[in-house]
């Protein structure tokens, strides 16, 4: 492998009812770490094995969320071998899912919902976070803080 | 695994890279103290000294003594700099730089400027010896027009008559090699930066101008504005992409005209306004803050800011002659410029940052406490205006 980059996660999490949001890391759909609940303040750390020259996509698969009770998911802090990431998150996007009835009634009512959400770290509806990047990653680093 | 068969991996995987991207982005982003201006670029001034900037506090020779390679390449002074540096150590060369006042994310200082035109391009910063031009600083000729009130010799040929004062200047010769020098990289220079002296006056800058045949090379020249669309240099000049005009000017009308010893407001907004209109060079403002124009610091900065659209605006706080510092300035009246100042930062775009962390250092400075008087300062250094201090610095009385 090319590079090996220690990626760690810390969530925050809002809940009402005592249902916890889940989490699913992917990179280019390879499941990296599985889908489990998440709880406030909750660490994830995994490494990834990356290759030369190469176009990533690392996603973050944000569910369980039934639009009846408030529930956020957040990332709190984000970091790559040991480095702060948090401006990275400034310029990625998170694809909200919005809940088919109400995303019905909002449309009907003139509201125009985004696709995407630039630099959003608390996730209240379902969807996915996506961090596309390259390789070396150190260089694409540079390039994006 | 092995440590050589390790490193033959990393080698290998990195063959194409002078250092690896992991050690660059450190040296970038974590390395408080790297600059990449002594492996890269280098100042002449008017007699010939070289500095690494015009940060730069050490002489590291004299191109009328030695050739610019021999300077840059095999010098205790550069290898001691750059060792420093990759070590994260404040050199002593640097410490204006180390020094910044302002420790704000987004706040540019002359090493982020020099170290962002190239932090793109794969340079071998891990080789003291390595240099690789990238931008060069020409204050080659004290060639001037004007007599700045808070100018010297070396950068004004009338206040060096004035004073008696001889720079020996850089010769032809040198003036040829640095010429070849600079077109030799043309293509991979991201700056040249023409200051003086007034640029515009210095034949040298034509010469080198005439002689570039890439139109994107990026130019940034300090003026005061005072020439006409008939300058040889300013001809030229048109036939480049990428040129920043920085204009000195530190007041409004009269002040302006005082501070800049002969200077002409009038001129200046004339020119001013027929370089917006008819070229499409960026713009900066440069204005020293000192304690002769800290009362008129908010006016200046509103004039350009908000009436004129220009955005891109510096404040340079003046620390020589130490007497004219603003830190000196009448110390009941400095509340008022310290209210006005921050009322103007409330009035500037939060992504100005650079602007109002020049504000932030004007505040800091005025701030601080009185040390000098500046009455016998402004005495020496206006004797050639043609009107008293007392009658045009009234706030200073």
């Amino acid at each position: 492998m090319y590079e090996k980059i220690l990626f760690n996660i810390t969530y925050g999490t809002e809940c009402e009812r005592d249902q916890d949001p889940c989490a699913e890391i992917l990179l280019n759909q390879q499941i990296v770490i599985p889908k489990q609940p998440i709880k406030n303040n909750q660490q994830v750390e995994f490494e990834l094995d990356l290759e030369k020259d190469t176009q990533y996509k690392l996603t973050i698969n944000r569910t369980n969320h039934n639009s009846k009770n408030k529930q956020v998911l957040s990332i709190k802090s984000f970091h790559a071998d040991g480095i702060d990431l948090n401006r990275v998150l400034d310029h990625m996007y998170f694809y909200p899912q919005y809940p088919a009835i109400w995303y019905k009634q909002q449309i009907e009512s003139g509201n125009e919902l985004p696709e995407k959400q630039k630099g959003w770290r608390d996730w209240g509806f379902n969807g996915q976070w996506v961090m596309n990047f390259e390789t070396p990653f150190y260089t694409w680093l540079l390039k994006t803080i | 695994m092995g440590y050589e068969l390790r490193n033959t991996i990393l080698y290998l995987a990195f063959e194409n890279n002078i250092m690896t991207p992991k050690e660059k982005y450190h040296l970038f982003r974590t390395n408080k103290k790297f600059c990449v201006a002594p492996w890269t670029s280098f100042q002449v001034y008017a007699d010939g000294r070289v500095a690494t900037c015009s940060i730069g506090k050490e002489t590291l020779g004299n191109v009328n003594d030695k050739s610019v390679s021999q300077i840059l390449s095999n010098n205790p002074i550069v290898k001691r700099i750059k060792t420093n540096m990759l070590n994260n150590v404040a050199d002593t060369n640097c410490t204006i730089c180390d020094r910044r006042s302002i420790d704000e994310d987004g706040f540019e200082y002359y090493r982020d400027h020099l170290n962002k035109m190239i932090e793109d391009k794969d340079i071998d910063y891990n080789d003291i010896d390595n240099f690789d031009l990238r931008s060069i600083d020409l204050h080659w000729s004290n060639i001037c027009n004007l007599r700045c009130v808070m100018c010297r010799p070396s950068q004004s040929s009338l206040i060096a008559k004035d004073e008696g004062v001889t720079i020996t200047p850089v010769t032809k010769d040198t003036i040829s090699k640095i010429t070849e020098m600079i077109v030799k990289n043309q293509y991979k220079i991201r700056e040249i930066y023409l200051s003086g002296g007034e640029p515009f006056y210095i034949p040298q800058n034509v010469e080198l101008l005439k002689k570039l045949s890439n139109k994107d090379v990026p130019i940034r020249i300090n003026t005061n504005m005072h020439w006409n669309e008939n300058n040889r240099l300013f001809k030229i000049l048109k036939t480049f992409n990428n040129v920043n005009l920085t204009m000195s000017v530190d007041a409004l009308h009269e002040k302006f005209n005082y501070i800049r010893n002969g200077a002409d407001w009038e001129v200046f907004i004339k020119n001013f306004q027929y370089i917006k209109k008819n070229t499409n060079f960026d713009i900066r403002i440069n204005t020293i803050f000192s304690v002769m124009n800290a009362d008129d610091l908010c006016a200046n900065i509103k004039y350009f800011y908000q009436e004129q659209n220009i955005k891109n605006i510096t404040i340079n706080v003046l620390y020589r002659p130490k007497e004219l510092s603003a830190r000196n300035y009448p110390l009941q009246k400095k509340q008022l410029i310290i209210d006005q100042i921050e009322k103007l930062m409330t009035q500037i775009a939060p992504e100005d940052v650079n602007l109002i962390g020049n504000l932030k250092n004007c505040i800091t400075q005025i701030k601080s406490d009185n040390q000098h008087d500046y009455k016998d300062a402004l005495d020496r250094v206006t004797k050639k205006n043609k009107k008293p201090w007392q009658t045009v610095l009234t706030d200073l009385v």
